[in-house]
């Protein structure tokens, strides 16, 4: 009796079973959509200086684009911004508390080297339990040796401008082209005196694991190179404001070409006002870095920059380096910033490191560095792409190289006329639009633009 | 061989007269009021801005721009001295630290409101030639800048030496008890004397800025200049700052065109130490300004 009462509990209980489980399945409860991480993104620049703060905002404005535009893989970049006052201390401690307390996976850095040698140092100690990327526009070649010689260890660091051996050697060739073209014989270098220029002013050998890079000093390379005669070398301390000693110096020896390597610690305005005055006025100059490089360089000297020679980017009709170069400029105009090479420079690498976490498929910054250093199709809005690749077949191994760059004579009213010649523009690779419309044969020497432009 | 002594006796000229410009206020106010006025920077900031305000933003014209500044300054000086100096006129550190924050601030405003990007530039050429004296050439500008700073230092030794309130600066830069003791109304002297002091390197920007440049922090190269004469020719007398300014001038003419025109400011802090240890009142510390 009870095993047939059993039987039919079973029987029953197995029909409940079967016919719950012929039942329309509920549709399971949606689950809450899970909200992906942000990628930060952090700037690490001191505000005060217009340039590293055209720097900071051009990251921030490549981020804006980028989060309208979708962020990358679905995730919202975020950016933080923290104040460097450029001093090494401070910067280290903004760079571990962007690290360590707010996540940061991708860290750019202001170019001032002595910063960045500190904290390349301390990002070695903090990618084991923090991997992420830093980036910066100095010049000294320490820390990019110290990625080619212990690359485990610093592998985090890439420098998006070469070391002083390659940047103080290819990049002012154009400079020595142009004084060669406008017949030029005898040349006078005014060099900055910092460490991203030691290479430059004193010659350097530099042991990396891919060879040993040897540099002569620039007054050494120009004569052998180029035929030039240096007759006149002087040291410029940082915020130098009598220049005359020198310009009058360069004057009294003949030069007929002054090169200026400077960097924004070179007050570049102050040398083109008493450049314009002095007996060296009408020997053409031609400058490197600085404020140079903006713009509004010929208003803040009053216009006495007419005829100077610079690296020149910054105006909307700039030559197309690439599709978004105008646009670019454009835009950050429009902001009230001025475009100097730095400024290219940080805005491009923000899309690269968006590129590279999406070749990757996630934010594995082990494989987001294996990626950058693979990517060679990068586009760049100041350079061609063979300058700006990172990986292996580089001698300068998470640098850029360096090459022929645009060089713009500012001429009456202040327009920029780009006078690099074509030939070179054709061998460092822009593209032919950019060739056309640089042109040696409209370089003016500052005595007749001074001439033709007043009247 | 020739010319490099040209340019040498040339610039000494140049330099000297530059660093008396400068100086001068400087002399002035350590000479009057007995204060190390580290705000003293600021006095170029406000003028060479203040101008570019005037007459940029508010659209007056460049010479009435001019003048607003200079009143500004004035209002400024005075506001710093009632609000700060006369405050801790007796607690000297109290009174640095105080002083060197407000040129901080004002520093950062002006940075804030005009960093270099906007372009200031102020039209006070007077001359765009250059000008050759013996195979050596200078700016033509800078022949101007050191001409009206020995006038400014003529026009003051005037009003020292030849009026009732040159009198009373004396006085009080002698003996500031005794001078309260004769009746001296030394709060109002301090503050005419800050105002008279804050002029001179006011101009001295204004005609300085065609050949160097104006950005926020202008104000600390030239207050170098103005510390290394006032110092060398012992703080607060004027035949020492017309001495030292031109022994300065002297040496960065020197190690300019003939040694290393890199170590012309390294060149001049080396004299003045030297200069201190042996002498470490200055050249000429006396009792009175002049």
């Amino acid at each position: 009796m009870l095993e047939r009462r059993a039987t039919v509990v079973g029987l029953i209980i197995l029909l409940v079973f079967a016919l719950l489980g012929c039942a329309e399945q509920p549709a399971p409860a949606p689950k809450p959509e899970e909200k992906k991480e942000p990628i930060v993104i952090c700037a690490l620049f001191d505000p005060r200086i217009p340039v590293l703060k055209a720097d900071a905002e051009a990251i921030k404005t490549a981020v804006d684009e980028i989060n309208a535009a979708g962020g990358i893989l679905g995730r919202e970049v975020v950016f933080i911004h923290e104040d460097t006052q450029r001093k090494v201390d401070i910067a280290v401690s903004a760079y571990r508390s962007a690290v360590v307390e707010k996540n940061c996976k991708f860290v750019f850095l202001e170019g001032v080297s002595e910063e960045a040698l500190a904290i390349i140092d301390e990002g070695a100690k903090l990618y084991p339990n923090y991997p992420h990327i830093v980036i910066s526009s100095q010049a000294a070649v320490g820390t990019t040796l110290k990625v080619m010689q212990d690359y485990d260890k610093y592998k985090f660091y890439f420098r998006n401008l070469p070391p002083d051996p390659d940047l103080n050697y290819r990049v002012p060739k154009t400079h020595f082209e142009i004084a060669k073209a406008i017949g030029a014989k005898k040349v006078a270098l005014l060099l900055e005196e910092a460490a991203w220029t030691e290479c430059a002013r004193k010659g350097c050998e530099v042991d990396t694991p891919y060879g040993k890079v040897e540099m002569k000093a620039m007054k050494d390379w120009v004569p052998e190179e180029f035929g030039l005669e240096v007759v006149y070398v002087a040291n410029v301390a940082v915020g130098q404001k009598d220049f005359l000693p020198m310009l009058e110096e360069a004057a009294r020896r003949g030069a007929e070409y002054i090169f200026v390597l400077s960097s924004w610690y070179t007050d570049t305005i102050t040398m083109t006002k008493q450049w314009a005055e002095s007996g060296a006025k009408n020997i053409p100059v031609g400058y490197f870095g600085g404020p140079n490089q903006w713009g509004v360089f010929y208003n803040l000297t009053g216009g006495k920059a007419l005829g100077t020679m610079s690296i020149f980017y910054d105006t909307p009709n700039v030559p197309p380096v690439t599709a978004k170069t105008k646009e670019v400029v454009k835009k950050l105009n429009a902001m009230g910033l001025a475009v100097d090479m730095s400024v290219h420079y940080y805005y491009s690498e923000v899309y690269r490191i968006k590129e590279a976490i999406e070749r990757v498929g996630s934010l594995d910054i082990d494989k987001i560095i294996k990626t950058i250093e693979e990517m060679d199709d990068f586009e760049h809005t100041a350079l061609p792409s063979q300058y700006v690749y990172f990986g292996y077949k580089n001698p300068n191994f998470h640098s850029y190289t360096g090459g022929y760059v645009l060089i713009a004579q500012f001429q009456c009213d202040g327009k920029p006329v780009w006078i690099t010649p074509s030939e070179l523009l054709k061998e460092a690779g822009f593209s032919e639009e950019v060739q056309k419309v640089s042109d040696i044969s409209m370089y003016k020497s500052p005595e007749e633009l001074r001439r033709t432009c007043s009247s | 061989m020739l010319d490099v002594l040209a340019y040498i006796f040339l610039y000494t000229f140049i330099f000297g007269c530059l660093f008396l410009g400068t100086a001068l206020g400087f002399t002035i106010i350590t000479g009057v009021l007995r204060i190390f006025h580290l705000g003293y920077g600021m006095t170029f900031l406000i003028v060479a801005y203040g101008t570019w305000a005037f007459w940029k933003d508010f659209g007056l014209d460049f010479l009435i721009s001019i003048l607003l500044s200079f009143l500004l300054l004035a209002a400024i000086t005075v506001i710093i001295y009632k609000l700060v100096i006369s405050k801790f006129l007796e607690e000297e550190d109290y009174l640095l630290a105080a002083l060197i924050s407000v040129f901080i601030i004002i520093e950062e405003l002006i940075s804030h409101i005009y960093p270099e990007i906007v372009g200031v530039y102020l039209p006070t050429s007077v001359t765009r030639e250059t000008i050759s004296v013996a195979g050596a050439s200078v700016p033509g500008q800078l022949v101007v800048v050191s001409l009206v700073s020995l006038l400014i230092t003529f026009i003051y030794l005037q009003l020292l030496t030849r009026t009732k309130t040159g009198l009373i600066m004396r006085a009080i830069s002698q003996n500031v008890f005794a001078s309260k003791l004769m009746g001296v109304n030394f709060d109002r002297m301090f503050m005419l004397a800050l105002v008279i002091a804050s002029i001179p390197p006011g101009i001295i920007i204004l005609l300085l800025s065609p050949v160097w440049a104006l950005n926020p922090f202008i104000g600390w190269p030239l207050f170098t200049y103005a510390i290394l004469a006032t110092v060398l020719g012992g703080l607060g007398n004027l035949k020492g700052t017309i001495t030292a300014s031109f022994i300065l001038g002297f040496v960065f003419a020197v190690t300019g065109f003939a040694i290393n025109p890199r170590m012309m400011l390294f060149a001049a802090l080396v004299i003045v130490i030297v200069v201190l240890v042996f002498k470490p009142r200055g050249l000429a510390r006396a009792e009175t300004i002049w």
